[in-house]
């Protein structure tokens, strides 16, 4: 039990760095896609007439290099609010009901056998039981559960589920994943927004094309490097978001096992955490107030897909999730353990 | 009463209430799991290798574990529902 506890240190300081390294990537890839621009644009003008325009301050590259900046920061600020915002969660101060009064009991037990600070609790209002935790540290955190997990689990259950949260608050994981689910966010709207721009330019030019064209024909003596990196700036565009997702993938998976053995740490009950992700399992409905954006921060995943439910290449490069069934058997393991050790105590 | 009425188990006050001993005494008792996982942690660290040379200069002492030797302690408090003349005017603790 206290393997997990001994690198919690380490795991915290590892998720400060790669937070981090993520908010420098992500405004180095943003400089990338401004400055590429910038030098392609001034060898195409380089050989252009002498009163044609010259392409030599790069302002592309500044601007989207500033832009990167000012969305970190702001990602990084505001992340939590916005992605509770994007769930419609709304914040369970008063609890109306007794499953809520649970709801409050048991996050606040959890809280005192992690030794955190109390999260703020917050209601999503969708059927399909999932739960999720974002925040930037320990003292500012925010714990959102669905209104079917409250419908569906026990006590022993939300407890289970509960202690997996407040384990990726523990590991400061909410910090990068947050992070990570607002930069995306931004990536996505961005693309989004310049393929509209795209779109409304070729329309316009339309007539212009044609003059446009010929004109690329003539600089055809660019040399093949140019043109290789016109391709590789064209293709950064474009993957932009598929490589934001890639990332949020290789981010979340092998930190969902160490969450679920913290919340066997905390509950000593991994068999209730256990069944819990089998009824959360069970019900194939995909959450859907929670949107691609976030799906990482899940204790699982929202959108149901099928690559969570197997192991190999495709699921492992793919899937923002371990397999459960895998997750299930690990906790099943240390459940038994842990009854077998008990059961060797008494006699 | 509530074995003679097992609905008032479910629903009601009693329920509430009930919800609310069991939270209070998770509580006690994660408390003090905390603090033993803690101790735990700090005493196994005194004896570990690189980090045992700093206790050793340090004088770090082993942490006591908090354990409840007494059986009376340990048993969880029964609640009395029965409105006896007597015992009071409401439910009371017995300890």
């Amino acid at each position: 039990v206290s393997a997990e506890s001994l690198n919690l240190f380490q795991q915290q300081e590892a998720n400060r760095r790669r937070t981090t390294w993520l908010v420098i990537g992500f405004i180095l890839f943003f400089a990338w896609l401004g400055f590429g621009g910038d030098f392609i644009v001034s060898r195409y003008t380089a050989t252009a007439p002498p009163e044609a325009y010259h392409h030599q301050v790069p302002w592309i590259g500044a601007l989207l290099t500033l832009v990167a900046v000012i969305l970190a920061v702001y990602a990084y600020r505001t992340g939590p609010e916005k992605v509770l915002w994007a769930t419609g969660a709304r914040e369970l101060d008063a609890p109306r009901s007794d499953a809520e009064r649970q709801l409050v009991n048991v996050v606040e037990e959890m809280a005192i056998a992690a030794g955190l600070p109390r999260p703020r609790i917050w209601l999503v209002p969708d059927h399909d039981p999932n739960a999720f935790a974002t925040g930037r540290d320990p003292a500012r955190s925010h714990l959102a559960v669905t209104e079917g997990l409250l419908a569906v689990c026990n006590r022993d259950e939300l407890q289970g589920v509960i202690g997996h949260e407040l384990g990726h608050i523990k590991n400061l994981d909410v910090r990068l994943m947050t992070t990570l689910a607002a930069l995306v966010g931004a990536v996505l709207l961005i693309q989004d927004g310049v393929l509209r721009a795209l779109r409304g330019g070729a329309r316009l030019g339309g007539g212009g094309g044609a003059g446009g064209g010929g004109r690329g024909g003539k600089k055809g003596g660019a040399g093949p490097l140019l043109a290789i990196l016109v391709v590789v700036w064209v293709l950064s565009w474009l993957l932009a978001p598929l490589i934001t997702q890639v990332l949020a993938l290789a981010v979340s998976r092998k930190r969902e096992y160490l969450a679920d053995a913290m919340a066997a740490q905390f509950t000593r009950n991994p068999l209730a955490l256990a069944s819990a992700l089998e009824k959360i399992e069970h019900s194939h409905e995909p959450t859907r107030a929670i949107k691609r954006g976030a799906a990482h921060l899940c204790i699982a995943d929202p959108l149901g897909r099928r690559l969570t439910n197997r192991e190999g290449f495709l699921a492992d490069a793919l899937a923002t999730h371990p397999p459960m069934a895998m997750r299930i058997s690990r906790l099943k393991g240390m459940g038994y353990a842990q009854l077998k050790r008990e059961s060797g105590q008494t006699v | 009463v509530v074995e003679q009425y097992p609905q008032l188990k479910a629903t009601g006050n009693v329920g509430q209430l009930q919800e609310e001993l069991t939270s209070t005494e998770n509580r006690i008792s994660f408390a003090r799991q905390l603090y033993n996982d803690t101790a735990t942690l700090y005493n196994t660290k005194q004896q570990q290798f690189p980090t045992n040379l700093v206790a050793g200069m340090a004088k770090a002492a082993p942490a006591d574990l908090w354990e409840i030797e007494d059986h009376a302690q340990r048993a969880v408090p029964a609640v009395d529902f029965s409105l006896k003349p007597g015992s009071g005017s409401g439910p009371a603790l017995k300890a």
